[in-house]
């Protein structure tokens, strides 16, 4: 198995990640020209935690927001279109994690009545990126995250977390500039609101 | 008096969407109004609040960079799952999907089944019909063909002659009268032969001093 896994994608490269993640799209796209399968591992390589980010602020669970990152690699892997002239690698990779995110956490509730829970089992990995990522914020601010619908909850992220600028914003999720920031006004009402009794009023 | 025109800008600037020339008008009004001023403070509250400090240095531990080398090394499984063909790969699927579809097979065997079953005894049943009407026409023609009258005055005719024949040889050399019945079938042919009848009709002569048909 291990043969024909590097025979497709040998995306385990002995190169170092940090020069690969160092390039820009438009350097990753001329680099898909000659050789796709490096640029697919720089693609990897610069937007996994970026991603997995995302997906983590959006849902609070480390092996959720690992499923959902490795999904939106497999699709950016499938895309025939992603290392196009006219294609927006970053937006289409952004809007794909943060569609999947949103049916994600939509889902809960519905996928809570099939889902049988396992005895909880010491886990043998951890988590470090996870752990990491929720270590930057304060305990405060995910938890009010958690309060958030899931809408606001992504505008938040995508604005505070990802930052992401309005336009890029709108990219995104599709959507007119004007949307973004009426919604965003409301969600940082509903979070101050949330966070008032903490930190605002000091 | 302009602060309603520059609401919107403040939070704009807090985004950091504005140009520099912008950026510079609106600071300057911020300056001079408590109003924008406080909403430019809470919004930048809420900046530090959510993302406190610049990220954290992007120095990986060793915890991660393991993480991330068991991610890709998963990305590169499911991209090869991917790439194999569905015929080459070992089927997987959820008990309760398997038992779904085997009660879903089983179930639509029975149907068929019994539909079968169905269209067989109609399409019996229509045979029967079918047949019962051509007898009926069968019948009909029977009765009113007359060749079938032709044949039948030919039949008296010729067992008229046999039995004057027999009558002869009787009165000739007297038998027993157990012998004395002769029987003798008489082949005429039918009129009008359909599928369903015969070519030829038997008539039975039997004699016992006169002539019978049946």
């Amino acid at each position: 198995m291990s043969t024909r896994t590097a025979d497709v994608l040998p995306l385990t490269t002995q190169a170092p990640d940090a020069a690969l993640a160092a390039l820009r799209d438009d350097e990753i796209a001329a680099l898909a020209k000659t050789d796709r399968r490096r640029a697919l591992s720089a693609v990897v390589a610069k937007y996994r935690r970026p991603l997995y980010r995302h997906a983590f602020h959006m849902l609070h669970d480390a092996e959720e927001a690992y499923e959902i990152t490795q999904e939106v690699f497999v699709r950016a892997w499938k895309e025939t279109r992603l290392f196009d002239a006219e294609f927006h690698i970053k937006g289409w990779l952004y809007r794909v994690t943060a569609n999947l995110s949103l049916k994600h956490i939509r889902s809960r509730r519905v996928r809570a009545l099939f889902v049988i829970r396992r005895p909880e089992v010491p886990k043998e990995v951890t988590a470090p990126v996870a752990d990491a990522i929720y270590g930057e914020v304060r305990k405060e601010v995910a938890e009010a995250l958690e309060e958030l619908p899931p809408r606001f909850r992504q505008l938040v992220v995508l604005r505070y977390f990802d930052d992401l600028s309005y336009k890029e914003i709108a990219d995104t999720m599709k959507m007119p500039i004007g949307s973004v920031m009426s919604g965003l006004s409301r969600a940082r009402e509903r979070l101050k609101k949330l966070l008032k009794d903490t930190e605002l009023e000091g | 008096m302009s602060c309603s025109r520059h609401r919107d800008s403040v939070v704009l600037l807090a985004d950091g969407e504005l140009t520099e020339d912008a950026a510079r008008e609106v600071r300057s009004h911020v300056s001079g109004c408590d109003h924008c001023a406080a909403t430019l403070l809470e919004l930048e509250k809420l900046q530090e609040v959510l993302t406190p400090a610049a990220p954290a240095t992007t120095n990986p531990t060793m915890a991660e960079a393991r993480f991330w080398r068991s991610f890709e090394a998963d990305l590169a499984l499911r991209v090869t799952r991917n790439a194999t063909p569905f015929w080459k790969r070992a089927i997987v699927l959820p008990v309760p999907a398997a038992v779904t579809m085997g009660v879903a097979v089983f179930a639509l065997g029975a149907m068929v089944l019994q539909l079968r079953g169905e269209v067989n005894r109609l399409a019996h049943h229509t045979n029967k019909l079918e047949a019962s009407i051509k007898t009926q026409q069968g019948d009909v023609v029977f009765h009113e063909s007359p060749e079938l009258t032709e044949s039948l005055a030919l039949m008296n005719d010729t067992v008229r002659a046999r039995q004057q024949e027999i009558r002869r040889v009787m009165s000739a050399a007297p038998m027993p009268a157990k012998t004395m019945v002769l029987r003798e079938t008489f082949k005429i042919p039918a009129p009008n032969a359909t599928p369903n009848m015969p070519a030829h009709m038997e008539l039975r002569f039997v004699d016992t001093g006169s002539a019978d048909f049946y």
